[in-house]
């Protein structure tokens, strides 16, 4: 496959509202979003259902035009070209495979509308079935593969016309758990090797930490953090994002200096603080599961509601002074296990502890 | 959900119960008939009046009923076939469809008309005849047809026409009548070349009349019983007769074979109310028809029959030959070719 | 496992035993009437006799011909008007939907009629307008068009469906794979849509030969068996020859259904998973839009012109002599015609529950259960549907005239022409809904302990419920339009709607016969209205259709 000439994509301000419709009001489901990819990024948009990441895919890829803003696929201006003119190539959640056509015609499809010649989408043809391993199923029809098979047909299908952008919607959810971990490593290695900018959607942050350059969190149509996912997971800028990303504890904070000191069932404790937190609002302390350690000569105390075996580690609630949160204790071979009703000692990881504003109950998740 | 079903079945019930109920303590007779619907609703409205028997009947053609009563022959649903031609009845009596009966009101019916076989009993007679639009005929600028040689007028091409023979009592009569006038080699040279002349063969009888009346055709060949019911509507058509030689029906009525028990009385009843005086003034005052009763004179709107050219209709040949002379139209006058016009 | 449903089991028994008799039986007759003698003896020398002898051959070709075209034509028609309704932005949509579906709610002859009243000698149109005189309206082709106008609305509902469960995405990935909108259509959606394309084809052609009630008043000397048979009951007095011929278009009339049930549904690409399939881009390109648009305009123009002609006919005191406007034709019709109304309502009003609840019962044992006679029953419920009315109504004559089935002259005749004639819709209706539904909702009320009655009745059939009501109301305006089956069934006590209206037209009462179309497609509608009401408006749509734009 020849190496593309990637290139960047950029949105600015890009929104979209859908009108009123019968009874429900007008509906932003993009509110003012910017966002860009380097040419060769593998972007992720991860979010709750509605929170509009569909919707920008598809403004990119061109089945929904944008109230404002624009999209750019390097550099040009493409808000309003129809998407068979975009030169995008999408991999949709249902695959979408044609059930008419066996697997070669499938990937040849796209090839064939731009009447390229037959020799070479042969060769093409070969050349990406190969990379995807499917070599053996050219003249299987649809209804004849398996889930992964459909999926790597789909992606050849996608990738042999050498887009300029990947585009990518949810596409391992109808895959069972252990078939997707693997495709979306599989998944990753071909975007790399080919080296086409895409953007995937996904609501499952496993995946979005697994597979992305860049992750962009969003949440009702606003983009709420962006950045790598490790510095998503270890830095989080707000409650929402920080549950969303993995799980995750809020403490409650009785007392707080203002900077990087808060008090936390009574004991002092050190946790770095987000940028812009308004000093006037009040604070949680986010503590994951893991970061919080048992030890028997930990300052803290809290009795044991629950204990789970999860194989790689055990899961307990705790509860500290009438307030409830999970551990993850990756070290029960040495430490020991305990069961519902024992007193523990437990300390924090500082350095992982973070300060965030408290949300509100009602927030519209 | 539930409700609607059961409303449904409700409203089913309710419309029913009043249908099932009545009928069954007042005299009745059911009938099969093949005459025109609003003239067998008046004549059962007065039989009603005089005799207080309630009349249950359905209208149909006078080949549909002989089918019908062959279909039911196991369980006969009616007492009565009323209308329809000698050889209609013929038929059915042929496949013992009929029982006898003679009318004590036998002897108004000149000895001629009576049936040999004392099954069927006339009531009246209609005749073939032309009915031509007035307006069509001063347009093109000729005369109403008093011939069959004149139907041939190729002036005339396209714009004639006559129920299928096979369908119609009129139209069998019409083309019976002119096979007996001309023989039946000449006559079906004839039609032959009247067909050239037809526009269609509709399935009713009556119908040409009427679209002779809207000006569709100019020429409507039938019963001239049906040409002045359409003249009384206030349709331009006159009246002529083939001077050849005139068919005509005689129009009977007979008891069905095996019909309900409980309606025998009532149908003998009815049967001698149709040669009634009563009845028989209605059927030419306001029918049109020729009545059969010695008594009783033809409606002075009408032709006398002395002055009509009658031919001797043959009615056992006419309905022992149906079946043969139908098929035979169909193959050799409603051809291919000229089907396709 | 049956035997462990005792219950189960004697519903299914009495259901087949039901099917046989009513619907394998009089089929069984004809074929026995048409082959044997009067001896009871096999007899081929009658259908010898009337390959020679009469136009057979003439009316087969005819017949088969004007099937074969109004297949095509109609199946084009209602491929337009589902591709435009489904698949892109024209303005009125719901008015064309409704006149795509209206014919169903008429009786066969209005469209003939009011062919006749514009186009005939002395139409309206043709005398008045374009002052042509003589013109034929008889014949073949405008039985092309009475037919195709009456049939699409077969092919648009069969269409519409296939063209709503084609996954949306398989049609995205085309365009963003470079297809233009054309591109689209031929490589993607066209080729998906061919099991229904096959489908509609071979529905309208069986539909089309079998009917009875256009041609006998609209093709003049275009001979076609459906007629010729029935002449040659009534004409002829020859039941024989009739159920010949009744045969004739019944063996091909069958061959096709049964084609499109078996083979070219199974070829269907599209899996009823019953998940929603995202939303639909809809077209709003002008020139797809406007030619689509112009078509379906056309077509429903024209069609309003008919019936708008039969209703004004029906107020016009002499049609041809005197035009004013008056009830004459509808006094008329309420006196004489006021049994004919009420028999007809109360068969159609019997019949009607009974079917669609038949065909639910149906619809349920074949898709939810297994046993040894499901195939027969699947095939004996078509029956009566895919055959020609005519030749049902003779077998009902020939099967139910003696003992110990002494049906003739009872309503119950009627009645179970009626509901036969029209079970097939019912399980069709409910075997679509039942397969959308999970069957494991039955199966944890089974395991709540409900018998197999209770789940019926209180899962299955509620969640049937808008196939309930589109197979009553479907049920309901077959019952009261119904004519070629019933033709021969009426008798002294019950007269039926459609009965009278052929007689009429017969008879050239035209205003007449119009006035009682009006009264009858008035008795529809009303109905209509009543079942909307009552279903309390919940459409069953488990797709959200939020319509985006490209």
């Amino acid at each position: 496959m020849s190496e593309n000439k990637a290139v960047g994509v950029e949105l600015k301000e890009l929104t979209k509202v859908f009108p009123a419709y019968g009874t429900q009001k007008d509906f932003t489901a993009v509110d003012h979003v910017s966002l860009s990819a380097r040419p060769g990024e593998m972007v992720t948009l991860l979010g709750p259902s509605g929170c509009g990441k569909t919707t920008i895919l598809r403004m990119i890829s061109g089945f929904e035009i944008p109230t404002s803003g624009q999209v750019l696929i390097g550099g040009k201006d493409v808000s309003t070209l129809p998407p068979n003119k975009r030169n995008v190539g999408m991999m949709f959640q249902s695959y979408a495979l044609f059930p008419h056509l066996n697997v070669f015609e499938n990937v040849a499809y796209g090839l064939r509308v731009k009447k390229v010649p037959e020799q070479e989408i042969r060769r093409r043809v070969q050349e990406v079935l190969e990379l995807m391993q499917i070599s053996a199923f050219t003249a299987r029809m649809p209804n004849q593969l398996s889930g992964g098979q459909q999926q790597r047909v789909a992606l050849a299908r996608a990738v042999v016309t050498e887009p300029s952008v990947l585009l990518f919607d949810e596409p391992l959810s109808n895959l069972d758990a252990k078939l997707r971990e693997y495709m979306r490593d599989e998944l990753r290695k071909i975007q790399q090797r080919v080296g086409i900018t895409s953007v995937y959607v996904t609501h499952d942050q496993s995946e979005a930490m697994a597979i992305s350059d860049k992750v962009v969190v969003m949440r009702s149509g606003v983009i709420q953090q962006v950045g790598t996912a490790t510095g998503i997971y270890t830095s989080p800028l707000s409650c929402f994002v920080a549950d969303f990303m993995g799980k995750a504890n809020f403490l409650p904070v009785t007392d707080w200096n203002g900077k990087d000191t808060c008090v936390v069932f009574g004991r002092p404790v050190k946790a770095a603080l987000a940028e812009g937190t308004d000093p006037k609002r009040e604070m949680v302390l986010m503590a994951r599961p893991e970061n919080i350690i048992l030890c028997q000569d930990g300052p803290f105390e809290a009795r044991v509601e629950n204990a789970t075996y999860m194989g790689q580690t055990f899961q307990y609630v705790l509860s500290c002074q009438g307030h409830s949160f999970f551990v993850a204790d990756y070290g029960y071979h040495t430490g020991g296990i305990h069961g519902p009703g024992d007193t523990v000692h437990w300390r924090m990881v500082e350095p992982s502890l973070r300060l965030l504003q408290a949300e509100k109950e009602d927030n519209d998740a | 959900m539930k409700r609607v079903l059961a409303l449904m079945m409700c409203l089913a019930l309710l419309t029913a119960l009043p249908v099932a109920a009545s009928g069954e303590q007042i005299k009745s007779v059911s009938i099969y008939t093949c005459y025109v619907e609003a003239e067998a609703l008046e004549m059962f409205e007065q039989f009603t009046k005089d005799t207080g028997i309630k009349v249950n009947y359905v209208r149909l053609g006078a080949g549909e009923i002989v089918t019908r009563l062959e279909a039911e022959k196991e369980n006969p649903q009616v007492s009565i076939f009323m209308g329809g031609s000698v050889d209609t009845h013929t038929s059915a009596m042929n496949k013992g469809l009929l029982d006898n009966y003679v009318s004590p009101m036998i002897d108004v019916v000149d000895e001629r008309w009576k049936d040999p076989n004392q099954v069927w009993t006339p009531v009246s007679m209609i005749v073939t005849a032309f009915a031509s639009n007035t307006e069509y005929l001063a347009e093109k600028g000729i005369e109403a047809p008093t011939s069959w040689a004149e139907l041939l007028n190729p002036e005339l091409k396209g714009d004639v026409c006559m129920a299928h023979p096979g369908t119609s009592g009129a139209a069998y009569t019409a083309f019976s009548g002119m096979l007996q006038t001309f023989g039946v080699e000449e006559g079906f040279e004839y039609m032959k070349k009247l067909d050239g002349n037809i526009a269609q063969y509709t399935k009713a009888g009556a119908a040409p009349y009427r679209m002779a009346g809207l000006g569709e055709i100019g020429v409507a060949i039938g019963y001239d019983l049906d040409a002045q019911a359409t003249i009384n509507e206030g349709y331009p058509l006159v009246i002529t007769y083939p001077s050849e030689g005139t068919g005509y029906e005689v129009t009977c009525v007979s008891m069905v074979k095996g019909g309900p028990a409980n309606e025998v009385e009532a149908a003998h009843a009815f049967i001698d109310w149709m040669l009634s005086d009563t009845c028989q003034t209605m059927a030419t005052e306001q029918f049109y028809r020729y009545p059969i009763s010695k008594n009783i004179p033809v409606n002075p709107a009408m032709i006398p029959m002395d002055q009509l050219n009658l031919i001797d209709y043959d009615f056992i040949w006419s309905g022992d030959n149906k079946v043969a002379l139908v098929e035979r139209f169909e193959r050799e006058v409603r051809t291919a070719e000229n089907v396709l016009k | 496992m049956l035997a462990r449903q005792p219950g189960l089991l004697a519903c299914i028994v009495l259901i087949l035993a039901v099917l046989v008799v009513f619907c394998i039986f009089p089929v069984i007759r004809l074929f026995v009437a048409t082959l044997t003698n009067e001896a009871g003896r096999l007899d081929l020398s009658n259908i010898r006799h009337i390959m020679e002898a009469t136009n057979f051959f003439h009316s087969l070709g005819n017949s088969m011909l004007l099937g074969v075209t109004v297949a095509a034509l109609s199946t084009l028609t209602g491929y337009v008007f589902a591709f435009a309704v489904t698949r892109t932005e024209m303005p009125g949509k719901r008015f064309f939907d409704f006149m795509a579906t209206m014919p169903i709610l008429s009786p066969p002859f209005v469209i003939s009629l009011a062919m006749i009243l514009l186009f005939g000698r002395s139409g309206i149109i043709t005398k008045n307008l374009m002052h042509i005189r003589n013109n034929n309206v008889y014949g073949f082709g405008s039985l092309v068009i009475v037919q195709t106008l009456a049939l699409f609305p077969l092919a648009y509902l069969n269409l519409k469906g296939m063209l709503e469960s084609i996954d949306g995405s398989v049609e995205d990935a085309s365009r963003s794979l470079g297809a233009s909108r054309w591109k689209v259509f031929s490589s993607v959606t066209l080729p998906l849509s061919a099991p229904g394309i096959f489908s509609s084809l071979l529905i309208v052609f069986a539909k089309s030969i079998s009917d009875f009630g256009n041609p006998q008043v609209l093709a003049g000397n275009f001979s076609v068996l459906s007629v010729d048979a029935y002449m040659q009951i009534t004409g002829l007095y020859n039941l024989k020859t009739g159920a010949f011929m009744a045969l004739s278009i019944l063996l091909p009339a069958m061959l096709a259904f049964f084609i499109q049930k078996y083979w070219v549904a199974r070829k269907s690409f599209v899996t009823v998973t019953g998940k929603p399939v995202g939303s639909i881009r809809l077209i709003h390109e002008k020139k797809i839009v406007a030619p689509l648009f112009c078509v379906c305009l056309l077509v429903s123009v024209f069609t309003l012109m008919l019936y708008g002609t039969v209703i004004w006919v029906s107020l016009v005191k002499t049609w041809g002599v005197d035009m004013s406007l008056a009830l004459k034709n509808y006094e008329f019709v309420f006196k004489r015609g006021k049994d004919a109304i009420g028999d007809t309502l109360t068969l159609a009003l019997i019949a009607t529950p009974i079917t669609a609840l038949l065909g639910l019962i149906i619809s349920f044992l074949l898709v939810r259960k297994k046993f040894p006679g499901k195939k027969l029953m699947e095939a004996a419920s078509m029956i009566p549907f895919a055959v020609p009315g005519i030749a049902l109504g003779i077998g009902y004559i020939l099967s139910f005239n003696t003992r110990p089935l002494l049906l003739t002259g009872t309503p119950v005749i009627i009645v179970a022409a009626l509901v036969f004639r029209t079970l097939s819709v019912g399980v069709e209706a409910g075997s679509n809904s039942l397969r959308a539904v999970d069957p494991s909702i039955e199966e944890a009320s089974a395991v709540l302990g409900a018998n197999n009655l209770t789940t019926f009745r209180r899962v299955s059939l509620p969640l049937m419920r808008s196939a309930l009501f589109s197979g009553l109301l479907n049920a309901f305006v077959r019952s009261m339009t119904s004519v070629s089956a019933v033709i021969f069934l009426v008798s002294v006590n019950w007269n039926l709607l459609t009965v009278s209206i052929m007689s009429e037209i017969e008879g050239s009462r035209l205003g007449v016969a119009s006035a009682y179309c009006v009264v009858l497609m008035g008795i529809v509608v009303i109905a209509l209205l009543l079942m909307r009401l009552g279903l309390d408006g919940k459409p069953s749509r488990g797709r959200r259709r939020r319509e985006t734009h490209e």
